[in-house]
């Protein structure tokens, strides 16, 4: 009773709320604005930025195989990119294990799975969060930290192992390469 | 990159905003409180949702993804630590007579949401007034669907002493 009161009480309480009067395609220049303005800063430093840190999306096609084995695996600090993978893929182990706690947190459906490597967590920018973002801390078994976020279509996990070292999981309810992450990668 | 006309996504976009601004101004206006910051939060998340929007729109996310952009530029406000403080006065929510509640149960409604822990009042508009579930709720937040079952509640008896059916109002203290 006290819920369904609440619920109306609110709404009765929204309804009073005066609204600007704005027009829809201010909200289109405010967006073409903000689109320009991303471009420029992708262009810029995008590039630079995901080279210095080793992670980035690499093509769908003929990407590099993700999930060998820790000991035929490069060092870190020589990472590869950010490339699509399948839970198949990674085989079990930390990795797998690492995936499930990003698809259990996921928005769903998720249509779009990758991997990266960084060569330190500080390179990940992942205690920072991009505005827009959700971002937390999470647990995760064996790993001495890592963190969480989503915008509601892109999720990303960071993750320290102790034997695979710092790992970015991404997932996507989108099947192309998200346009931003939430940790501000340098 | 796409073969989708620009053309095609602003027709979409002006859709949706026609169709959803005023609930999301509303909701902002709930979470925060105040007019102006209100409007910045919903400029902000239309903002972000346009430039987003195709692969939003292929994930059949929109709704979703706007709910959730006014959510997380409500929370980056109140983490850049400007602007907290709820400035509210009587001339705020005249509008509020004209929707069934008096002034001043208006007021007394308003003055026990500032008073919500900012989490509980987080639930209480994503639940009353967006009319999530506990799980959907848990998810916008990142919480666990456990917190938002005791803040729930946490709220609601809070806020019972203003939710007097309107058959018996005055007997509220």
């Amino acid at each position: 009773m006290t819920d369904d009161l609440l619920t109306a009480r609110i709404h009765e309480l929204a309804a009073g709320i005066d609204v600007p009067t704005t027009t829809p395609y201010d909200d289109v220049r405010r967006g073409r604005r903000r689109e320009r303005r991303r471009r420029a800063g992708l262009t810029a430093g995008a590039v630079a930025t995901v080279a210095a840190a080793g992670v980035g999306w690499t093509a769908v096609a003929g990407g590099p195989e993700t999930a060998r084995p820790a000991s035929e695996r490069e060092p870190a600090a020589a990472s590869s990119g950010l490339t699509p993978v399948t839970p198949a893929r990674l085989g079990p182990g930390d990795l797998r294990d690492l995936l499930h706690v990003l698809e259990d947190r996921a928005p769903k459906p998720i249509r779009l799975r990758a991997i990266g490597r960084a060569a330190t967590w500080e390179a990940t920018g992942a205690d920072g969060c991009r505005a827009g973002w959700t971002c937390e801390d999470v647990q995760v078994a064996g790993g001495a930290r890592a963190r969480f976020a989503t915008d509601g279509v892109v999720s990303e996990l960071v993750g320290e192992l102790p034997r695979e070292g710092v790992v970015v999981l991404v997932a996507s309810t989108a099947t192309t390469a998200p346009e931003e992450l939430a940790f501000d990668v340098r | 990159m796409t073969g989708e006309p620009k053309a095609g996504r602003d027709a979409e976009f002006t859709e949706f905003v026609a169709a959803r601004r005023v609930q999301l101004y509303r909701a902002a206006y709930l979470l925060c409180g105040e007019p102006h910051r209100a409007e910045d939060i919903v400029q902000q998340a239309l903002a972000k949702l346009y430039t987003s929007w195709r692969r939003v729109r292929r994930a059949d996310s929109v709704e979703a993804y706007a709910r959730r952009s006014v959510l997380n530029a409500f929370l980056d406000d109140g983490a850049r630590g400007w602007r907290r403080r709820e400035v509210v006065t009587a001339h705020d929510h005249d509008g509020a007579a004209a929707a069934g509640l008096s002034v001043e149960d208006a007021d007394a409604l308003w003055s026990a949401l500032r008073e919500l822990a900012p989490g509980q009042r987080r639930v209480v508009v994503l639940r009353h007034y967006w009319g999530l579930s506990v799980e959907e709720t848990a998810a916008d937040l990142g919480i666990s669907p456990g917190t938002v079952k005791s803040q729930t509640a946490a709220a609601l008896a809070r806020l019972r002493g203003v939710l007097v059916p309107a058959e018996t109002g005055g007997e509220r203290t």
